[in-house]
């Protein structure tokens, strides 16, 4: 296992996607964060747009928080394409005639791809905690200090990060192709909003029942205050799309 | 160890297809089997199920007289079907990988191998680069990474040319004699394994319909005596009645084909001397391992 990991994150860090998606992340948060603080800082200038927004300026954290989630898409995006690559290059057959356990390769790609997602994340904090530093620097006052309901926000966020991060692994092990594991996680990722809207809106309008799905969707599970409930859920979701993934690679031969 | 691999009943079907239907191979350490048959014939299939590519339907793998499949395996430098690389990595990384895989200990392998299939010079030349030669070469390399006690090479001289053929076959070869190294090969270059194979297996429709030693092909393909002589009609009662034979035909007025005593000819041309007949020359008309297989598996003459 640890000999297929090392061989994993050494594939990974020269890999093509890694470097291409963790410098999207850096632009991507610069842009974001340089917006999102230009803004605040515009506020805190403006008694009249403070006023509009009731005297609050979110802290840093919560901000920041804010600009992961935006850029989980490109961690997606990475473990995807890391995890067909072997796939499409044939070097599974590599590993798979080594007398490795299937668990423990696809383990080894879930654990490399969130590795790769917490540098993602690392390299999204430091972006935007620089620019925030750079942009507002002390003008607003206690804007860096973090609460309790940020460090449970974080919790929740990394949980939900690595919900999506499983079932980028699963959609990998079952079209075994990039594209079409791409285009249905990103379809998934963008579209669930929507679609559990839309189902609401049925619920509601149709069935006539007073039900909400949205607090067993992976984007919104631990977006209310019931942070226990959705923590389960998702992780009811990872160890459903790990076992799907996992079964999946078992049992359907090598090619 | 006597026996690296041993199958028993192996059967591997798709949905109604039988792929591998009840195969008995048995593989002894030091043999070079040449694994012959058609395209779709099931060969890689056999393979993928040996080296834990594909599951079984049915029936028992043994490897180094062990059911443990995954210890053995580790054993095995397998190269299926074609070799399989990170294009964008150099020769020399994707050898790493391979022997970060394998948890080797001395580095200095990667290197020994590399120069071992001719490739030495090329080692940080990105593999997306590579001509479909130098991709093979460089798969064996692979395949030879961790000293493996077996090598399965799934067509391991496709795409050489004809100087690396006769390299790797020299390399085979030495790898076999001198480190004792067994090796499953499949090819459809089939006087190149004629060349390297101790053993042969021929499968057809999944099933394995002849197992045969080198040294039996080259009883079974000496297939008849070709005789020439000043008398046919005298030296066709001779064969009768002193040879006690009617196994031969007149090809025209001075020539027969004998299909008896292809292992002693000698025996032939000293009765039928004795006997006052000049023969002005005997030989073996035999074929080669493509025209064997053909035969065996109903495909009629190569020349067809």
């Amino acid at each position: 296992m640890i000999n297929i990991l090392k061989t994993d994150f050494y594939k990974a860090f020269r890999a093509t996607s890694f470097w291409v998606t963790s410098t999207l992340v850096i632009l991507f948060s610069l842009l974001e964060s340089f917006l999102i603080f230009w803004g605040f800082k515009m506020t805190v200038d403006n008694a009249e747009l403070l006023d509009l927004m009731g005297n609050y300026i979110p802290g840093f954290f919560q901000a920041v928080l804010g600009i992961i989630s935006q850029n989980i898409f490109l961690s997606g995006i990475f473990a995807c394409v890391f995890a067909t690559s072997d796939f499409t290059h044939g070097t599974i057959k590599n590993i798979a005639s080594k007398g490795y356990r299937r668990e423990y390769i696809y383990a080894s790609k879930f654990i490399t791809t969130l590795g790769v997602t917490i540098i993602h994340f690392i390299l999204c904090f430091l972006t935007s905690f620089i620019t925030a530093q750079i942009v507002i620097g002390n003008k607003i006052p206690d804007f860096f200090k973090y609460s309790n309901y940020d460090i449970k926000n974080i919790f929740a966020l990394s949980l939900q990060i690595i919900a999506y991060i499983s079932l980028a692994l699963l959609l990998a092990m079952l079209f075994r192709s990039t594209g079409p594991t791409i285009a249905t996680f990103l379809g998934f990722i963008f579209l669930e909003g929507t679609f559990i809207e839309l189902i609401d809106q049925f619920i509601n309008h149709v069935l006539h029942q007073n039900f909400s799905i949205s607090a067993y969707s992976i984007s919104r599970a631990v977006a209310d205050s019931y942070m226990l409930r959705g923590s389960i859920v998702i992780l009811i979701y990872i160890v459903i799309f790990t076992l799907i993934g996992m079964y999946s690679f078992n049992k359907r031969d090598i090619n | 160890m006597e026996n690296v691999l041993k199958t028993t009943n192996l059967t591997k079907t798709f949905s109604k297809k039988v792929a591998v239907k009840n195969v008995n191979m048995n593989i002894k350490k030091g043999d070079i089997y040449g694994f012959i048959g058609k395209n779709g014939a099931g060969k890689t299939t056999l393979i993928k199920m040996i080296v834990g590519l594909s599951s079984q339907t049915s029936g028992n793998i043994e490897l180094f007289d062990s059911k443990k499949l995954n210890e053995g395996r580790r054993k095995i430098g397998t190269v299926i079907e074609s070799p399989a690389f990170a294009p964008n990595l150099t020769a020399y990384q994707n050898m790493y990988i391979q022997w970060k895989l394998l948890g080797s200990k001395d580095k200095s392998i990667i290197k020994e191998t590399l120069a071992l299939v001719g490739l030495s010079s090329v080692g940080n030349k990105k593999v997306k680069k590579f001509s479909l030669g130098m991709k093979q070469r460089l798969g064996i390399a692979m395949a030879l990474m961790g000293n493996p006690e077996f090598l399965v090479l799934d067509e391991p001289t496709n795409g050489l040319d004809p100087e690396g053929i006769v390299e790797i076959r020299h390399m085979l070869k030495k790898l076999n004699e001198e480190k004792g190294i067994t090796m499953l090969i499949s090819s459809h270059i089939l006087s190149e394994l004629a060349k390297l194979a101790t053993r042969y297996g021929i499968i057809n429709n999944g099933e394995i319909i002849e197992e045969f030693s080198d040294n039996e092909l080259a009883k079974r393909c000496n297939s008849s005596l070709i005789v020439k002589v000043d008398n046919v009609k005298k030296a066709y009662e001779i064969l009768k009645d002193e040879l006690k034979t009617e196994n031969f035909t007149v090809l025209n007025e001075n020539t027969l084909e004998i299909n008896d005593f292809t292992d002693n000819p000698g025996l032939v041309n000293s009765t039928l001397s004795k006997s006052d007949i000049i023969v002005d020359s005997i030989s073996n008309k035999s074929i080669d391992l493509e025209e064997y297989f053909m035969q065996v598996i109903g495909g009629g003459n190569k020349d067809d």
